[in-house]
C-alpha cells in the first residue's frame, strides 16, 4: 500500500488519534482487493454502528458500543475505544437525556473515523 | 456423536463484527492457515459440526448465545478442540471463568497479527500432543507423585487433570512445605507438554537487580558483569512450562514486563532490541494472599487476573486427615531403604501423635522429623522417644480446623543467650513483622534473602533433630 496516498493528512490522524500504523498494518494482512473490501467493510460497519447510536435505545447502545470498543481498539483508533467503554459501562444506567450527552463525543468520532475511511477508500480506488 | 469424516486443519474463527473476521482470517490465511468464518453460534455450530475444527477462534460475545454456551457444546462433542476465546478488554473475569469451563487460551483485543499466530501456533501444537480421551478408565485415586487420598487432595487431583489439557496459567496457593512445586510438576506432568522442560524459578531467593536478567536472559555486556550471553528461564521453558515460585515477592517492573510477556508470548532479553517469540506455559506460587497483594498495592492487579486463571489452593496437612499416616508410612520405608535401617512402620502412640499435631511446616516438616528419625534409629517402629522433643511438646490443634497455630513473638529478653540463638530470634521477629516475605526482611537485615534462606534451612534440620 502506497501510505502516501491514504495518510497524507497527518494532522487529521493526530486529531482523532489513531495510530496510523495500526491501520496501514491491517490493510497490508492481503492484496489490493483485500485493502479495498476490507476498507468497504469498515465503512459499512461503522455506519451500522453510528446508526444503532442514533437509535439511542439503551441495550442497543451499550452492546453497539461493546462492539465498536473491539474494533475501534483493533484499527488504532484508540480514543474512540476508549469513549465507547465508557459509554458501554454507563448506557443502561443513566437517563435518556444523559444517555444522549454520552452518546454525543462517540458519535462524532465515529464521523472522524468514518471520514479517514472514506479517504482510504479513495485512494484504494485510485489507479 | 459419530463422525464419518477425520478432524479438520482448518481453523473455525467465530466473531459477529464482520470487519474483525475479515481483519483476523486475512492474518491467518497471510500465514497460511485455511479458515472458515462464522457470525453467530448457530453457524457455528454448523461448522463444526462439518468441519470437526481442532482449532477454533471464539469470540465470547456472540449476537444469539454467549460464547461459553458454544464453548461447552463443541467440548462436549469433541473434548479435544483447542478453542482460544477472544474478548474484549474490560471482560478478563468472562475470559478467566472460559478457562476454567476449558478454554485453551484468550487473547484480548486489541491485539496484533503476531499475537493471534502465536495462540493459533499453540493450539495447534497442543493439539498434536493430545493425547484422546479415554472415558472408560477410571481416574486413580491418587496423583503421583503425591501421596494420599483426603478429599482435600482429591479436590487438587482433579483440577490437575482436568487442567492439563488446556494452556491456561496456573495460580498455586498454600502455606509453606505444602507442595506447591510439587503441584506445578503434576502439572506440567499431566500436560501435553511434558515432554518439553520445566523450569523452576523461586522469585523471592534472586534479587531484585538480577531478576529481570533470570527470567527474560541477558546479551553479553548488556551490563557491568554480563561477560557472557544467557539465556533466562522464559526462553529455557520453551515449549514446557515455566514455575514462577513466590510470585508476590516480584519487583513491580518487572510484574510490568512478565505482563507484557504474557500478552506477547515474546521475550526481550536485557540489552537485545529486538523481542523473541517462545511458546511457554506459566504455572506461579505463592504462600501469601495474592489479592491482599494485589490490595496493598505490592502485586499489579491486571498481572493478578492474567495470572489467577486457574487457582489451585495446597491444603495444609492438618486438614488431609489420614494422609499424613499414609505419607509417614511411606515416607519412613523410603528413607529406610536408603539409609540401610530397618523399620516397620510408625508406633500407634506415634501415629496418634501425628493425627493431632497442628504441623505449622507441613510435609516438609514432616519429612525432616522422619529423616532424623530413620537416620538417627534403628526400628523396627518408629517410637515416640525417637521423636524430636519440641514435636511432642507442639501444642496439639483440633483436627481440621484449618488455622496454623501462632508462631513465634517478638525478641524477649537476650541475655544469656548465644549468638547464634539471638541472631535466629532477630531475623524469625523479622520475618513476622514482614509476614513472612523472605526478600523484605533481607531488606531490613541488609543480607541477601539466600542467607535468610539457608538459615531456615539449616534451623528446620536443627529442629527436626
Amino acid at each position: 500500500m502506497n501510505k502516501n496516498l491514504v495518510f497524507d493528512d497527518s494532522s487529521a490522524l493526530f486529531a482523532l488519534n489513531i495510530d496510523e500504523s495500526v491501520l496501514s498494518g491491517i490493510f497490508e494482512f492481503g492484496d489490493e482487493e483485500m485493502r479495498i473490501e476490507l476498507c468497504n467493510q469498515l465503512l459499512d460497519d461503522y455506519r451500522r454502528m453510528a446508526a444503532a447510536l442514533d437509535g439511542g435505545e439503551p441495550v442497543i447502545v451499550a452492546k453497539v458500543a461493546h462492539e465498536l470498543k473491539g474494533l475501534s481498539s483493533t484499527i488504532g483508533a484508540q480514543r474512540l475505544a476508549d469513549l465507547a467503554e465508557t459509554l458501554h459501562t454507563t448506557a443502561e444506567r443513566v437517563s435518556p437525556s444523559a444517555l444522549s450527552v454520552l452518546t454525543l463525543p462517540v458519535r462524532q468520532e465515529v464521523d472522524a473515523v468514518l471520514s479517514l475511511l472514506e479517504t482510504c477508500a479513495k485512494a484504494f480506488r485510485r489507479p | 456423536m459419530k463422525h464419518e469424516s477425520l478432524p479438520s486443519d482448518t481453523i473455525l474463527l467465530i466473531e459477529d463484527t464482520p470487519s474483525l473476521q475479515m481483519i483476523y482470517a486475512s492474518a491467518l490465511k497471510r500465514a497460511g492457515y485455511t479458515v472458515v468464518t462464522c457470525g453467530t453460534a448457530a453457524e457455528a455450530m454448523a461448522e463444526f459440526q462439518r468441519l470437526r475444527a481442532q482449532v477454533v477462534l471464539l469470540d465470547l460475545m456472540l449476537p444469539d448465545r454467549t460464547g461459553l454456551e458454544v464453548m461447552q457444546d463443541f467440548l462436549a462433542m469433541e473434548p479435544q478442540t483447542c478453542i482460544t476465546v477472544i474478548t474484549a478488554n474490560g471482560s478478563i473475569n468472562k475470559a478467566v471463568e472460559m478457562m476454567r469451563a476449558g478454554a485453551h487460551e484468550f487473547l484480548v483485543k486489541p491485539f496484533d497479527d503476531q499475537r493471534l499466530l502465536a495462540a493459533v501456533d499453540n493450539a495447534r501444537r497442543s493439539v498434536r500432543h493430545r493425547v484422546p480421551v479415554k472415558p472408560e478408565a477410571a481416574e486413580p485415586m491418587v496423583l503421583p507423585p503425591f501421596i494420599g487420598r483426603s478429599r482435600a487432595m482429591q479436590s487438587v487431583y482433579d483440577k490437575i487433570r482436568s487442567v492439563a489439557r488446556s494452556m491456561a496459567t496456573v495460580f498455586i496457593t498454600g502455606e509453606s512445605g505444602t507442595g506447591k512445586e510439587l503441584c506445578a510438576e503434576a502439572v506440567h506432568k499431566t500436560s501435553s507438554r511434558a515432554r518439553g522442560p520445566f523450569i523452576a524459578l523461586n522469585c523471592g531467593a534472586i534479587p531484585v537487580d538480577l531478576l529481570e536478567s533470570e527470567v527474560f536472559g541477558h546479551l553479553r555486556g548488556s551490563f557491568t558483569g554480563a561477560i557472557s550471553d544467557k539465556i533466562g528461564a522464559a526462553a529455557a521453558a520453551d515449549g514446557g512450562t515455566l514455575f514462577l515460585d513466590e510470585i508476590c515477592e516480584m519487583d513491580l517492573n518487572l510484574q510490568t514486563k512478565l505482563l507484557r510477556f504474557l500478552q506477547t508470548s515474546t521475550i526481550t532479553p536485557v540489552g537485545a532490541t529486538k523481542p523473541r517469540k517462545v511458546n511457554v506455559r506459566i504455572i506461579c506460587a505463592t504462600n501469601r494472599n495474592p489479592l491482599e497483594e494485589v490490595r496493598c498495592g505490592n502485586f499489579r492487579e491486571d498481572l493478578y487476573y492474567r495470572l489467577h486463571v486457574v487457582p489451585i489452593h495446597m491444603p495444609p496437612l492438618r486438614v488431609r486427615g489420614e494422609d499424613v499416616i499414609e505419607i509417614a508410612d511411606k515416607m519412613v520405608a523410603k528413607m529406610a531403604e536408603e539409609e540401610g535401617h530397618v523399620f516397620l512402620g510408625l508406633d500407634p502412640r506415634v501415629r496418634d501423635l501425628f493425627r493431632s499435631l497442628p504441623w505449622p511446616g507441613n510435609v516438609r516438616q514432616l519429612i525432616n522429623v522422619l529423616r532424623n528419625v530413620v537416620v538417627l534409629n534403628d526400628g523396627p517402629l518408629v517410637t515416640p522417644d525417637m521423636l524430636p522433643p519440641d514435636l511432642q511438646s507442639e501444642p496439639r490443634t483440633e483436627r481440621l480446623n484449618g488455622t496454623a497455630p501462632p508462631t513465634g513473638s517478638g525478641l524477649g529478653d537476650l541475655a544469656g543467650r548465644t549468638l547464634a540463638q539471638i541472631e535466629r530470634m532477630v531475623i524469625e521477629d523479622t520475618l513476622q513483622r514482614h509476614g513472612g516475605s523472605v526478600p523484605r526482611a533481607a531488606r531490613e537485615l541488609d543480607v541477601s534473602a539466600s542467607t535468610i534462606y539457608r538459615k531456615l534451612e539449616a534451623w528446620a534440620k536443627l529442629d527436626a533433630g
